[in-house]
């Protein structure tokens, strides 16, 4: 019971990372009909940014982690202004922008390996990292840390769209595993990116206690293409 | 001298992978990035059979298609009901999975250790291991696979797979089972892709999981669409030219690592201004 609890509770946390990149790739989605599968490679941009400047430069934590939110919003206007406007300007098709994102989605990882190499890098010793107990449940800061900043972008996304005009103009209108988040979900759906991103983790985690870690990746596309047959619209159906 | 023909045979192998792959990409419109997944499967069915089991590597080859085309029939009844950015994920998908097999299956792949002492073709008595030999097998494979690609597009059965690319909507109103159609040029490229597989794994006598690598899906679809969609002769240009052009920045002398990754910017970078300038690719009849 402890066991199931624990891992959870490290799905959840798992899932409201897939569940950031999920809500990033179905706003794009949901206003430009665009499949971005580089989405995820813009979240790297944003992990390495604060692998830049807090532990190569040695800047302090918080610094590194707006400076490393602006990178990736930076790489990814630079992307739209160099490769997909020109294509959505010239009414490319839906297939066009998807094969120029996968040339993305190609680059932008090797650029990375070149650059920092390709092993793991830790942003702050582990031993540092302090733990939290809930009864039989532990936390790491880290992880605290990541489901409340992914509850404070919901928040902000959800409130935003529905109160700002600029939320109704759009309205109108890790890699890849937000995007398949996003799709569980619901594609176009902003809670449903939540839900995918949650169900998503839960089912990963789940699967690496019952069958092993090494399959966490085929789990992870098992479920994506369970719902592509059976319930293509995802849990959320977009109105 | 040596090295021309190595990277003729590499050449060769990946003409094949090009050539199958655009009868599904370019005639009929479905962006499949699972074809590396079929080219691995081959490969491993006929290392299997040939180093395990000491089988001949033609019978080998034979089953190593079978086994793809079985494959592919599973995995193709369940793509065969998309169409579009799904059809693209949803190969993604499988092919990950395909990959996990070959990582984690241990009794039958040896898994990240990879199979080594994969024996080179005989027939006859006659040995293929020297490399002018190999490169004779290779072009016969990619012949006889470019004779069956361009009997296939000028058959009916090309045609009804260029309408599905148009339109396959209209298509389905006039009584065609398209599904039907999509599912068997996807059998039949996937078992192409494995005679590509079976020559890999027996010129390079080892293989292991990075065979069926998404990027080797990416570099295949590249040579595609470079070479230009629903062109023959253009996947062969393609191939030539994206194997060719990486092997020119070894002369440069970058480190064995900084130059693999650049051989992957470069496929990227060239996916993304094909995109760009001319999305149908060099010799192209048809736009994405």
């Amino acid at each position: 019971m402890d066991t199931l609890l624990q891992l959870l509770v490290n799905g959840l946390v798992a899932g409201s990372i897939y569940a950031l990149v999920a809500m990033g790739f179905s706003l794009i989605y949901g206003t430009t009909r665009f499949f971005n599968l580089a989405h995820g490679s813009i979240a790297a941009v944003g992990g390495y940014g604060v692998f830049l400047f807090s532990r190569l430069l040695g800047w302090p934590l918080w610094s590194g982690v707006i400076l490393g939110v602006l990178c990736a919003g930076l790489a990814g206007w630079a992307l739209d202004k160099l490769i997909y406007l020109p294509l959505r300007r010239r009414k490319a098709s839906g297939m066009i922008l998807l094969v120029a994102s996968l040339g993305v989605f190609t680059v932008i990882p090797s650029l990375f390996a070149i650059a920092f190499g390709t092993h793991f890098h830790n942003l702050i010793p582990s031993t540092l990292i302090s733990v939290l107990r809930f009864g039989s449940v532990v936390f790491t800061q880290v992880q605290l840390i990541v489901l409340g900043s992914s509850v404070l972008v919901f928040a902000i996304l959800v409130l935003g769209l529905r109160f700002t005009r600029l939320g109704r103009v759009i309205r109108a209108g890790l890699l890849l595993k937000g995007v398949i988040a996003a799709i569980v979900g619901g594609i176009g759906s902003i809670p449903g990116a939540i839900l995918g991103g949650f169900l998503l983790g839960s089912v990963e985690n789940l699967g690496i206690w019952q069958i092993g870690a090494e399959w966490k990746e085929a789990i992870a596309f098992a479920l994506l293409i369970l719902f592509l047959v059976f319930r293509p619209e995802g849990i959320v159906r977009r109105r | 001298m040596e090295y021309i023909l190595h990277l003729a045979i590499i050449v060769s192998i990946f003409a094949i992978l090009g050539v199958s792959l655009n009868l599904v990409v370019g005639f009929t419109g479905l962006l499949s990035l699972a074809h590396a997944a079929f080219y691995g499967v081959g490969a491993y069915a006929s290392a299997i059979l040939t180093r395990s089991y000491g089988w001949d590597f033609f019978p080998s080859v034979l089953v190593g298609i079978a086994v793809a085309m079985f494959a592919a029939l599973l995995i193709g009844l369940v793509l065969s009901k998309f169409d579009g950015d799904y059809y693209a994920l949803a190969s993604l998908g499988f092919s990950a999975i395909v990959y996990s097999l070959f990582l984690n299956w241990r009794g039958l792949t040896r898994g990240s250790l990879g199979l080594p002492g994969i024996p080179r073709p005989e027939i006859f008595g006659m040995s293929f291991s020297e490399r002018e030999f190999f490169l004779i097998l290779a072009l016969l494979c990619l012949i006889l696979v470019y004779a069956v690609s361009r009997w296939i597009e000028r058959s009916s059965f090309g045609r009804v797979l260029k309408a599905i690319r148009e339109d396959e909507r209209a298509l389905r109103v006039f009584g065609y089972r398209t599904l039907l159609f999509k599912l068997a040029v996807f059998v039949m490229a996937s078992g192409m892709a494995a005679i590509a597989g079976a020559l890999f794994a027996s010129y390079t006598r080892f293989i292991d999981p990075n065979v069926g690598l998404l990027m080797d899906s990416v570099l295949i679809l590249a040579m595609v669409i470079l070479g230009g969609m629903a062109s023959l002769k253009g996947s062969i240009f393609g191939a030539l030219f994206l194997i060719v052009l990486p092997e020119l920045m070894r002369f440069v002398g970058f480190p064995d690592l900084v130059a693999a990754e650049l051989r992957q910017i470069t496929y990227g970078l060239i996916l993304i201004l094909l995109m760009l300038y001319r999305p149908q690719g060099l010799l192209g009849k048809y736009k994405l």
